[in-house]
């Protein structure tokens, strides 16, 4: 027993003997960190914020965040703090802000960085957020999950995965997941190829079903949950693509036609909401009262004399401009208004994409790119934010780059 | 001794092949990744063994240790007698022929350390076997350890400690001769062997197929369709190992004089080595195309054009990488129709094209399309798990497209690796200082291809016409781009865009310097097919038009008859002219 005291004393000593370097020199630089969490503002309940540096200039790293007389000191090649000392100090540094002091060392030689804060917001996140996790490629694809992590901490979980139902060579892609307002009892996602089909999990019945029929392009495709009512709104798409012979953004993924399509939950029912052949509907997402429906489209048209669609819309791919549109939707009657615009990207020669409204209704971010549908292969694309009250509409320059923003 | 000597001597560039071909981080992510599915340890370590293959001495050496400790367990284990020592080689002869008949598959192989995966399995299982024959008898230990070996053997080893159980199964009923006891450790053992498996499908691993939960670690021989002659040596290592339990201690005596008593050693021994010479891969081609593609990533482009030397019948992956040499050589339109014209099929059952996957990243890299090679890389990385050679070039092309920080990512990982952490820093010195690109050996010549405009497309999987398409259509004011430009159009065989890129190319020309005996060819074969008034006042040597009328005038005798009988005859004489390129390879390309 005593021996074991002995050890666990040790233990402790080895935790607690981190120590920041009494001697160094000093820049007034911010320190180059990966992720870049310098000035960030978090929620209360966020995991521990683990960093490097983000060069290969630096051998070792010393970390103090702190706040108030509460501090975590963390040495080695990253910061990663222990998730109990990490709670007691985002709980005492609730809506206020850490402090984090950087040492690197360089060939024995310390350097202390100028201090910055991460800011704790007294909000909390919800504690999962779900994502596919997928190999990056452009054609083939072999295991694939739709996965959950937990923001609370670094646990993650795989909700479904592809090779489940993978047999010999007829292989099963899994894609676009969605829930009805967050709600992990009422989710949706597409199986596309052995098995394939859209799987509908709601209040604890799952079914796998079928959409396709002779009047619509394609199964559903690109989903937005009804705010309350079991209803699903898809783009269905006629979906291509080639690779660019030299350029940056190497592939151009693009839709020849695509429709917008509602699926009644409960009924089974598909309806048609527009299939104008000379528009490309895509992205609808719901406004959060669930009183309209956004969504993009582009106005294309073949010539009569086009014989191939896709080799056409190919050649003329970087014409092909989205606007953002949104329609009334009646609940009583379950039927929708006329479109009205939202936003004329076509006018800027631009293509606005994949609509999100906040929460309170009033503000629309979206993608916009030079052209095009497929924004997150397209470098030049950055968010925009429109005040649905005032009309006014800005890049948001504080969150873009000089790379792909969707 | 013989394996090594063997495998060294004549396989030294399959060895660096498969190495490069499996990769091993020395990161606990790449642990982890390896351990999503029930045999990952067996791959992980697998792995790890593989990568000594860099150096292919220390790689043989490795593995021809873990073989004699092969043959070594089987003896100890099934106590093998001295005048049958021989039979500890017969698992090793089965392990040898399971990767050296493997020819094209070793590039399509998915299981990861796939060299060794077997025969690490199969000493596991033996080594497993002995600590079971040599326990107590009593039904509880071996319970437990029939239990043991199942519940963890499975998710370290799969099907290998699976076939370890089932053999134990057999096994207890020669090792003992009480029959209840015997009934209870074989339903344990059975219902281990099916439940085990379930279980770890239901609540251990995600990534699984129930199809696949038996037969986990094995190599899988599907490509369209199933290849079930690869699994045969599978199949053979398992009998062999059944007929040990099931004749264990059973003695055979001979009792004769010594040559007799030894003859069945010897006549094992020659079948055994008989049977590993028939069904090693032999193919010629298939170890010229391994040797040239290690040349070229030594960029020993003179070494290629050594290595292609003495082929007859080349194949197309060879006659490609023998231009790309000649190319980089700036010899290649001097003896690029010197070389052998028909190309044999690949000696492979594989229905793919193997130009594309073999040397297709390769080409592409060479002749700067570079997003061409990125996206071969992404795709094979998906299909067939992330290599080394992929790695290395998507670092290239991160690189010469001055994507710098896709370029450390890569180089960062492969600093990782045993062996590739000094071409990782050598590659370094380019992302630190990309004003070298242009000079350093490798890469300075790709630099010069890089002038392709921008279109959208696809190469549909046929890696020379794409290339050959893309150098057609531009002109570039550098000069070696040019000259490219213009091969490609004698190749597209279009007289108008020959005429273009031709004309830009002659403007590029300084004063004095020769036009290239192949494209002045070109442009008078074009020319008179055209029936230029001017063409003969152009200055063409005289020697081109001499070739002209004389094959002409040789190539009407075969007017009416099958286009293989002129192309024959016509070789000897014409096979190095633009002239016999177009009339009797046209429907070729």
């Amino acid at each position: 027993m005593k021996k074991i005291s002995l050890f666990t004393s040790a233990l402790l000593l080895c935790a607690c003997s981190q120590q920041l370097p009494s001697e160094f020199s000093q820049t007034d630089l911010l320190p180059h960190i990966y992720p870049d969490y310098v000035d960030v503002t978090v929620p209360v309940n966020i995991a521990p914020l683990t960093f490097e540096m983000d060069d290969r200039s630096s051998d070792e790293i010393a970390v103090r965040y702190s706040f108030a007389d509460e501090e975590i000191i963390c040495t080695g090649k990253k910061a990663q703090p222990d998730i109990d000392d990490w709670k007691h100090l985002t709980a005492a540094a609730k809506g206020k802000a850490i402090q984090v002091e950087t040492y690197a060392s360089k060939d024995g030689q310390w350097t202390r960085f100028k201090p910055f804060s991460i800011y704790v917001s007294t909000d909390s996140i919800d504690a999962y957020i779900s994502y596919r996790l997928i190999h990056p490629s452009y054609v083939a694809y072999e295991d694939l999950t739709i996965s959950q992590r937990r923001l609370e901490n670094y646990d993650e979980s795989v909700i479904y995965d592809n090779m489940l139902c993978t047999e010999d060579n007829n292989g099963q892609c899994i894609n676009c997941h969605n829930y009805q307002q967050y709600n992990p009892e009422r989710m949706q996602f597409h199986a596309r190829q052995n098995h394939g089909g859209t799987i509908i999990s709601y209040d604890g019945k799952t079914r796998k079903i079928d959409m396709r029929n002779d009047s619509i392009l394609s199964a559903g495709v690109y989903p937005a949950w009804h705010p309350e009512l079991p209803l699903i709104v898809y783009s269905t798409n006629l979906t291509r693509q080639n690779f660019h012979v030299n350029d940056p953004n190497k592939i151009e993924v693009y839709d020849i036609g695509s429709d917008l399509i509602a699926y009644d939950v409960e009924k089974n029912e598909v309806t048609n909401i527009e299939n104008d052949p000379n528009e490309f509907e895509v992205f609808p997402f719901w406004a959060p009262d669930g009183k309209s429906v956004y969504y993009c489209s582009a106005h294309f048209e073949y010539p009569d004399t086009t014989t191939n669609q896709s080799i056409y819309l190919l050649r003329h791919s970087n014409k092909v401009f989205y606007n953002i549109y949104r329609k009334s939707f009646d609940s009583a009657t379950m039927t929708f208004g006329p479109r009205e615009l939202v936003f004329a990207a076509d006018t800027l020669e631009m293509s606005a994409t994949l609509p999100r409204i906040s929460p309170d209704g009033r503000y629309l971010m979206f993608a916009m790119g030079k052209y095009g549908v497929f924004h997150i292969w397209h470098r030049d694309a950055d968010l925009w934010m429109m005040d649905l009250k005032t009309g006014e509409t800005r890049s948001m320059r504080e969150l873009n780059s000089p790379d792909t923003e969707s | 001794m013989l394996i090594a000597f063997v495998l060294l001597c004549f396989e030294s560039d399959l060895l660096w092949k498969v190495q490069q071909y499996n990769l091993f981080l020395d990161t606990s992510l790449f642990f982890r990744d390896q351990m999503l599915v029930p045999g990952g340890f067996l791959s992980y370590v697998s792995c790890y063994f593989t990568q000594f293959f860099f150096h292919p001495w220390q790689g043989v050496l490795l593995l021809c240790g873990w073989w004699l400790l092969l043959m070594w367990l089987t003896k100890r284990t099934f106590r093998i007698s001295d005048s049958w020592t021989v039979l500890a080689l017969t698992p090793v002869a089965i392990l040898l022929v399971a990767n050296m008949n493997l020819g094209y598959w070793h590039y399509f192989m998915k299981l990861r350390g796939y060299f060794y995966v077997a025969t690490i399995g199969t000493t596991a299982g033996v080594a497993l076997l002995w600590t079971f024959r040599t326990l107590p008898q009593k039904l509880w230990l071996r319970s437990l350890f029939l239990m043991v070996t199942s519940a963890i053997g499975y998710p370290l080893f799969g099907i290998y400690a699976l076939a370890t159980v089932m053999l134990m199964t057999i096994w207890i009923w020669r090792l003992s001769q009480n029959r209840s006891q015997n009934a209870i450790l074989t339903i344990i053992a059975l219902l281990s062997i099916i439940a085990v498996p379930l279980f770890c499908y239901r609540y251990v691993y995600y990534q699984t197929n129930y199809d696949d939960i038996w037969t986990t670690a094995l190599p899988t021989f599907l490509v369209q369709e199933s290849y079930p002659q690869y699994y045969i040596p599978y199949y053979l290592l398992g009998i062999f190992f059944l007929l040990m339990v099931v004749l264990y201690q059973k003695t055979l005596t001979i009792k004769s004089k010594t040559f007799f008593r030894w003859s069945p050693q010897v006549i094992l021994a020659v079948v055994l080595i008989a049977s590993v010479w028939h069904f090693w891969y032999k193919d010629d081609n298939f170890h010229h195309e391994l040797a040239m593609q290690h040349c070229i990533e030594n960029t020993d482009w003179e070494g290629v054009l050594l290595e292609d030397e003495e082929i007859e019948e080349p194949t197309h992956v060879i006659v490609m990488m023998h231009n790309l040499a000649l190319m980089k050589l700036g010899r290649q339109l001097d003896e690029m129709y010197n070389y052998p014209k028909a190309s044999v099929k690949s000696n492979t059952v594989l229905p793919l094209n193997m130009v594309y996957h073999v040397i297709g990243r390769m080409i592409y890299y060479h002749y700067g399309l570079l997003n061409d090679c990125h996206r071969i890389c992404l795709e094979d990385g998906v299909e067939y798990g992330w290599r080394v050679e992929l790695l290395e070039y998507m670092a290239r092309c991160s690189l010469l497209c001055g994507e710098t920080q896709a370029a450390q990512k890569t180089l960062d990982l492969l600093r990782h690796t045993t062996f590739q952490d000094k071409w990782a820093d050598a590659m370094q010195q380019l992302v630190d200082n990309p004003k070298q690109i242009a000079e350093a050996r490798e890469t300075g010549l790709i630099t010069h291809m890089m002038h392709y405009s921008n279109a959208l497309g696809g190469d549909g999987g046929n890696v020379e016409r794409y290339v050959m398409t893309q150098l057609a259509s531009q002109d570039s004011d550098d000069p070696f781009f040019q000259q490219q430009a213009v091969v490609g159009a004698l190749w597209m065989m279009n007289p108008q865009i020959f005429w273009k890129r031709i004309n830009h190319y002659a403007r590029l020309l300084k004063k004095g310097d020769p036009m290239p005996r192949i494209f002045q060819e070109g442009a008078y074969l074009f020319g008179k097919m055209a029936n230029m008034p001017n063409i003969e006042k152009y200055p063409f040597d005289k020697s081109v038009k001499k070739t002209y009328h004389a094959f002409m005038k040789e190539a009407k005798k075969y007017d009416n008859q099958p286009a293989n009988i002129g192309r024959s005859a016509l070789y000897p004489f014409y096979g190095n002219t633009y002239y016999y390129e177009y009339y009797f390879l046209k429907n070729l390309h």
